[in-house]
């Protein structure tokens, strides 16, 4: 089965939906099983890239697992994506998103908690396109009390 | 039972120092009092040496509410300025870093050298008749200390040196800092809504333990977790003895037991606290360094930094920034809940709903004695000069070691 364009901004979209809708066992489904998942950001203080948080499959599958034990910010996130390039190389796409993270607590209050991009490679595994490299470029810096699901 | 508003607004009946008021997190005069008293007057962390490796370089930040510039001078030596231009006040850099000869405010271009001489006067013979020159215009110099590649800085002229005012409370880390050279390779800051002493209680106070998942299951469950002592040091220190935590208790998690920092152990874990709002924390492979910038009574800017050996190799390095990110990291499982707990104090502390906050646990002196925490206050309370478990009452017992110097500081 070919994939086109539209596909790959489908699949980066439907994993914004399902993080969104805490919806994890589809959102793992998104991945291929070499997945490789960062977290970076620029530290102008040290002048140089930070990487904040780095997860293969193995380790994405354990930090959802373990999340229901964690204290974390209650409320809901919503992502914000546009998918600004789609290119098409021999064996995987590249995709570029810009990412607008918000937050709205349980009293109703929205603010917005980060801006970024996704930068993702985006292979074909049995026939489906799957994430098999997603890193997340902040430029924000300041992540509210910190975050314990995937951004 | 349940309590009445009189019953809720009654100290608590525990031994003195046992509980504090909670109006030490929220008014106004104390808040102006501790940046004054305390917060000029004792040395506060500013950078790791690795930060300003080259002359020339430097990084700003904020102390007590003053912006200051830590530069590493052309003679290679550390000195600290507040960076304030002398002529009209504006802030000279806004840079978090950077590498610069000469200083030079934007507003009316004075330059200033490393050494906060100022070197140039745009169009000084506008100042001829007032004696204004290069040389009484000079920038604000800041104590400035080194320990352990560790820089501090002390708005206070008279400051005690800062070996002295640290003492032996380094004597667990020395190895750690001092063994290989050492570089920040994380560095995040958290505005929390949270008065600052909190987030250092968070850091003193291990009976908060039992909230984080991963310290239930990899320290609190740990045989001997309960059985170590804290040492208490001269100046309000504290450091813990150390315990071989069990990092593969959480699930997907590897023990730590390869390429540990100098002098540690297979997942060991120790801690120091130096008064009033520093802390290092060194779980085996990693090394966190955090300290506050009070911004108001509810309002604190924390600043997290993780560690590694200079030069080490690429492999090494990922598997370090892993273990620093597991529990400290902004996406971490441990550091984001110690500030969601400190916020949820904060909501009750802000407008006198809660009265009370209780320090009364009694272990032996033991991991989650509350210890460390009186002794924090009683410091504090030499400082401030007032009564922690109220603050309405002046102390009769403190050296007033900040408020008698008021006076005598020239900023």
């Amino acid at each position: 089965m070919t994939h086109g364009e539209s596909d790959v901004r489908n699949l980066v979209y439907a994993s914004c939906l399902a993080l969104d809708r805490e919806d994890y066992s589809s959102y793992l489904n998104l991945f291929t099983e070499d997945l490789n998942y960062r977290v970076v950001t620029y530290s102008p203080e040290l002048k140089t890239e930070m990487t904040w948080l780095e997860h293969d499959n193995s380790e994405m599958k354990h930090l959802i697992k373990m999340l229901p034990q964690h204290v974390k910010m209650k409320g809901k996130f919503f992502r914000h994506v546009t998918v600004y390039d789609a290119t098409q190389h021999a064996d995987a796409w590249e995709a570029l998103s810009y990412l607008t993270l918000s937050y709205t607590d349980l009293d109703g209050n929205t603010k917005l908690l980060a801006v970024g991009a996704y930068e993702d490679v985006i292979k074909t595994e049995r026939n489906e396109l799957k994430i098999d490299s997603r890193t997340v470029r902040l430029e924000t810096r300041v992540l509210g009390p910190g975050i314990h699901v995937p951004l | 039972m349940s309590k009445n508003a009189r019953d809720w607004n009654t100290p608590p009946d525990v031994p003195e120092g046992h509980y504090v008021d909670a109006r030490i997190y929220t008014d106004q005069e104390v808040f102006d009092e501790e940046q004054e008293q305390l917060l000029r007057r004792s040395w506060k962390l500013a950078c790791h040496i690795s930060e300003i490796p080259e002359r020339g370089d430097f990084r700003t930040v904020d102390h007590a509410g003053y912006p200051l510039i830590v530069i590493r001078g052309q003679d290679g030596n550390i000195r600290t300025f507040i960076n304030s231009c002398s002529h009209r006040s504006s802030m000279i850099v806004e840079e978090p870093s950077g590498n610069a000869k000469h200083l030079t405010c934007p507003f009316h271009l004075w330059s200033f050298d490393s050494e906060g001489n100022c070197v140039h006067i745009t169009r000084p013979e506008g100042y001829e008749d007032v004696s204004i020159c290069k040389e009484n215009r000079g920038l604000r110099e800041v104590k400035t200390e080194e320990i352990l590649g560790l820089v501090f800085v002390n708005l206070d002229d008279d400051g005690m040196p800062l070996a002295e005012y640290v003492g032996d409370a380094l004597e667990t880390f020395s190895e750690i800092l001092g063994t290989k050279e050492l570089e920040v390779f994380h560095y995040h800051r958290v505005v929390m809504d949270a008065n600052w002493k909190q987030w250092h209680e968070t850091n003193m106070e291990l009976y908060h333990e039992w909230g984080h998942v991963v310290n239930r299951t990899t320290s609190v469950a740990v045989e001997g977790y309960h059985d170590r002592p804290w040492k208490l040091y001269p100046n309000g220190h504290g450091t813990l003895e150390p315990l071989a935590v069990q990092y593969k208790n959480y699930p997907g998690w590897q023990n730590r037991a390869s390429k540990m920092l100098p002098g540690l152990t297979e997942g060991e874990f120790r801690v120091v606290d130096i008064f009033p709002n520093t802390t290092l924390i060194a779980r085996s492979t990693s090394l966190r360094i955090d300290t506050s910038t009070p911004i108001a009574p509810g309002k604190t800017l924390v600043e997290y930094r993780g560690l590694g050996i200079k030069g080490e190799s690429h492999e090494d390095r990922v598997m370090r920034q892993k273990h620093h990110n597991q529990f400290w990291g902004p996406l971490g499982r441990n550091v984001p809940e110690d500030v969601l707990f400190v916020e949820k104090v904060e909501r009750t502390n802000r407008h006198g709903a809660a009265r009370y906050g209780l320090l009364a646990r009694r272990e032996g002196g033991k991991s989650q004695d509350d210890g460390v925490v009186r002794a924090f206050y009683q410091e504090w309370k030499k400082y401030v000069g007032r009564e922690p478990e109220n603050i309405s009452v002046r102390s009769t017992t403190s050296s007033g070691m900040g408020a008698n110097k008021r006076a005598e500081v020239s900023n």
